[in-house]
């Protein structure tokens, strides 16, 4: 007898109810790290959950998930359901009733001690940070050359500056060999010192696909690069070692393309709105100038120079009627000094001296005679006294 | 170094424009800021345009890198 063909849905809908009828499968306990977690917009939560060696599925339909405590990738959690099949794929997950969170998953400890130990090493100070230069020539990418992320960064860069030439270090960005070849990468474009800027990164994914951002090698690298170092790892929610340590953190491999190049467009229009403010400038300074040569050339002291002078006609005036005033002064003083002179001469007149009893004696032209010279015998002379005079003749000299 | 020229040139520019609306200098000043200016705006526009499109691969090839055109390929994108 031949044996029966089945149908695909048929078989699947066998083993479901297998699994459905397990009385183990039908109520478990299972323990795990989070990982891939993804919340649809339906409120269904699909991820898996994990240990070093096996990886199981799990969905979490809105109810449940409404009420389960917030979880993200690397969470350990206890998680209550059931194993059943989902018949569209053949694929057997675990129906998750409740999930309880169990610590913080091992990665995130881990994260955090290398954290906080490359932050007391100085790594992440905003002072070391290197400055992304305005207008770099020369890009250099270390990431997967076949990802999303390179085309977004590519078209990205090409659209806001296109004359710019791009170097991509081709690496794997997740699994054992990604650390090495990522720090690599940035070591050799060091060496080549051919690029302004080096953009490191990938796409989104769970926490152990970005883990190599996560290794202290390729910190190493970041932090001793001369290059300055763009670090642009999955999405703007997810922050790396890399990240921290990187002159410039682009929250995801396109923001890294706005980031490091400017707008071109954008660069010409600031390049032409200086180049019309300052003939504007240039202009309104002009006319300033303009304005204050008008503004000089009208000024009284050019349009009725008179003017200038009038106030000067003024002084002058005043100036003369202090001087007469002080001329008319001195003559008075020098009038009282004369005054002085009189009074004095006054009692210098012989006159004066007849009246205290003596006289004198006039020749005949009437001069005073002083001197025994000025007479000769024979000759008439006048005696002047106090009350009268008298003629009386020289009879002899002596 | 090269590099900064553009920056250094822009800050220059900005710093001109503050001087000459700042009323700060004479006219004879501003005749030489202004010609400064726009000499340093068409150095820009000149370094804006200096350089060509181009987007390659780097590959290691007997300890040589060397570089290539990006393929595009598309698997296992990231």
């Amino acid at each position: 007898m031949r044996q029966r063909v089945l149908s695909v849905s048929k078989l699947t809908k066998y083993i479901k109810s297998i699994f459905d009828n397990d009385v183990i499968l039908k109520n478990v306990i299972v323990e795990g790290e989070i990982s891939n977690y993804k919340l649809h917009s339906s409120g269904h939560a699909y991820f898996s959950v994990k240990d070093d060696e096996s990886r199981l599925n799990c969905v979490m339909f809105k109810n449940a998930a409404s009420s389960s405590p917030s979880i993200c990738d690397g969470d350990k959690v206890i998680l209550h359901g059931n194993i059943s099949v989902y018949e569209k794929n053949g694929q057997y997950q675990l129906y998750v009733q409740k999930c309880e969170k169990k610590g913080l998953g091992d990665l995130y400890v881990e994260f955090e001690k290398l954290k906080s130990e490359l932050e007391s090493l100085g790594w992440f100070d905003p002072l070391k940070k290197k400055k992304i230069p305005m207008v770099p020539k020369k890009i250099g990418i270390v990431t997967s050359p076949t990802g999303a992320a390179i085309r977004d960064m590519i078209s990205v860069i090409s659209r806001r500056f296109p004359n710019v030439e791009i170097y991509i270090m081709p690496v794997s960005v997740q699994g054992r060999e990604a650390p090495g070849e990522i720090s690599a990468g940035i070591d050799i474009f060091n060496a080549m010192n051919k690029v302004d800027v080096v953009i490191i990164g990938r796409g989104g994914g769970s926490i152990e696909e970005l883990w190599a951002f996560n290794e202290r090698i390729v910190a190493e690298s970041i932090y001793n690069s001369i290059i300055p170092v763009v670090s642009a790892v999955g999405h703007e929610t997810d922050f790396t070692i890399s990240d921290f340590t990187a002159d410039l953190r682009a929250p995801t491999p396109s923001a890294a393309g706005e980031l490091v190049v400017p707008s071109l467009e954008e660069l010409k229009d600031k390049l032409m709105s200086f180049e019309k403010r300052l003939s504007k400038d240039m202009l309104s300074q002009l006319a300033i100038g303009k304005e204050r040569l008008i503004r000089l050339r009208g000024n009284y002291f050019f349009s009725k120079p008179e003017m200038f002078y009038s106030g000067h006609t003024q002084t002058l005036d005043i100036m003369k009627i202090d001087l007469e005033r002080s001329v008319m002064k001195v003559i008075d003083l020098k009038k009282a000094f004369l005054e002085g002179y009189r009074s004095e001469l006054k009692g210098m007149n012989p006159e004066n001296v007849l009246k205290r009893g003596y006289a004198a004696i006039k020749g005949a032209k009437g001069e005073y005679i002083g001197s025994i010279d000025q007479v000769s015998p024979g000759e008439n002379v006048e005696i002047v006294f106090k009350d009268g005079r008298a003629i009386s003749k020289i009879l002899s000299k002596g | 170094m090269k590099k900064t020229a553009f920056e250094d040139n822009i800050k220059r520019i900005e710093e001109i424009i503050g001087y000459i609306e700042g009323n700060q200098v004479s006219l004879d000043e501003s005749v030489k800021y202004f010609e400064e200016g726009m000499k340093l705006i068409k150095e820009c526009e000149n370094q804006l345009e200096t350089t060509k499109k181009k987007v390659v691969k780097l590959v290691s090839k007997d300890g040589e890198m060397t570089e290539e055109p990006l393929d595009g390929g598309e698997e296992n994108g990231v």
